[in-house]
């Protein structure tokens, strides 16, 4: 579908590697942009009573720094710039992608499972920072018998190995499913007429509502899922 | 948290031909790598369900209870 389409807007080619500036990355760019000058604009003030901008931001930071407290405990709020920065970075890029003639982002496998990998390989990183070998110890669950460990720690290695593929299809799922519903029921309202094309439109208006939250919520469970992997990096917390 | 099922499916997968293809056995490593894959997905959707679970209980204790026609017997 059209919408989905990558353009060069920038050919640029460096030894055989297509490094051109896309429609894609003009939206990422747009988008940190945005984040940039909404929390220029917000902290610029620093008054005692929040203004309105102002309590936005303060309200976005609250709700990341609590959401690692309440997975990660009070040591995770050393990785806090890195979480919010996901956060708010992958919930700008659904929102700008609800706006009209505008490229999702986020629909793109490539660019979630980016995403879903630089997690995967700093959570892996801290964790071996913090535990040095004793992290493999992840693998190994307590309590169960010596003879069932050729089973087990295969098991436990893949499921941790499907953390980014997880995390990454999810994210992507949802918003390419979201945007092509959308397309397909706005594409029933031509075929309908305008007599018969009033009931998809009412979907259409309803599911655009949904779409809103989903870009949210979408968001908020990428970051929940950051801050669950932290916890097992940080305190090795066995389930 | 289907994707956890597929996603661990597909990774076996991945992991077994790639060891069949490095052990030209195919398709051994393959079969034994599904199924360690269907396991870890299943591990994963254990942990997600539970997860959630312990998030919603607090919830559901605070909930008033709701009297019915059994509670009525009961007394009776």
């Amino acid at each position: 579908m059209h919408q989905f389409e990558i353009n060069r807007i920038l050919k640029l080619d460096v030894g055989g590697l297509d490094l051109s500036f896309t429609n894609s990355s003009l939206f990422m760019v747009a988008g940190v942009g945005i984040v940039c000058a909404f929390l220029y604009l917000a902290m610029s003030g620093r008054s005692l009573v929040p203004n309105r901008l102002q309590s936005v931001a303060e309200l976005a930071y609250e709700f990341v720094a609590n959401m690692i407290r309440e997975n990660v405990g009070t040591e995770g709020m050393k990785y806090f710039p890195f979480v919010f920065t996901l956060f708010v970075f992958i919930l700008v890029l659904n929102l700008l992608g609800m706006l009209p003639y505008s490229f999702t982002v986020t629909s793109h496998i490539i660019v979630t499972f980016a995403l879903a990998a630089m997690v995967f390989i700093v959570v892996t990183a801290i964790g071996f920072a913090r535990h040095g070998v004793g992290y493999m110890k992840l693998f190994v669950p307590d309590g169960v018998p010596l003879w069932l460990m050729p089973l087990i720690v295969p098991i436990e290695l893949i499921s941790y190995l499907i953390r980014p593929v997880s995390l990454s299809v999810r994210l992507f799922a949802n918003m390419l499913a979201g945007h092509t519903m959308l397309k397909v029921f706005a594409g029933f309202i031509v075929s309908l007429g305008v007599v018969g094309g009033i009931a998809p439109f009412l979907v259409t208006v309803a599911f655009t509502g949904l779409e809103f939250f989903v870009a949210f919520i979408q968001a908020f469970i990428f970051t929940v899922l950051t801050c669950i992997y932290l916890n097992d990096a940080v305190n090795m917390h066995h389930h | 948290m289907a994707i956890d099922l597929v996603a661990g499916v597909t990774i076996g997968f991945g992991i077994g031909w790639a060891l069949d293809r490095a052990f030209n056995s195919r398709p051994a490593f393959m079969i034994v790598f599904i199924i360690l894959g269907f396991a870890a997905g299943m591990l994963n959707l254990i942990r997600t369900a539970r997860r959630m679970q312990a998030e919603a209980e607090p919830m559901q204790r605070a909930a008033p209870s709701v009297r019915d026609e059994d509670d009525e017997a009961d007394r009776r």
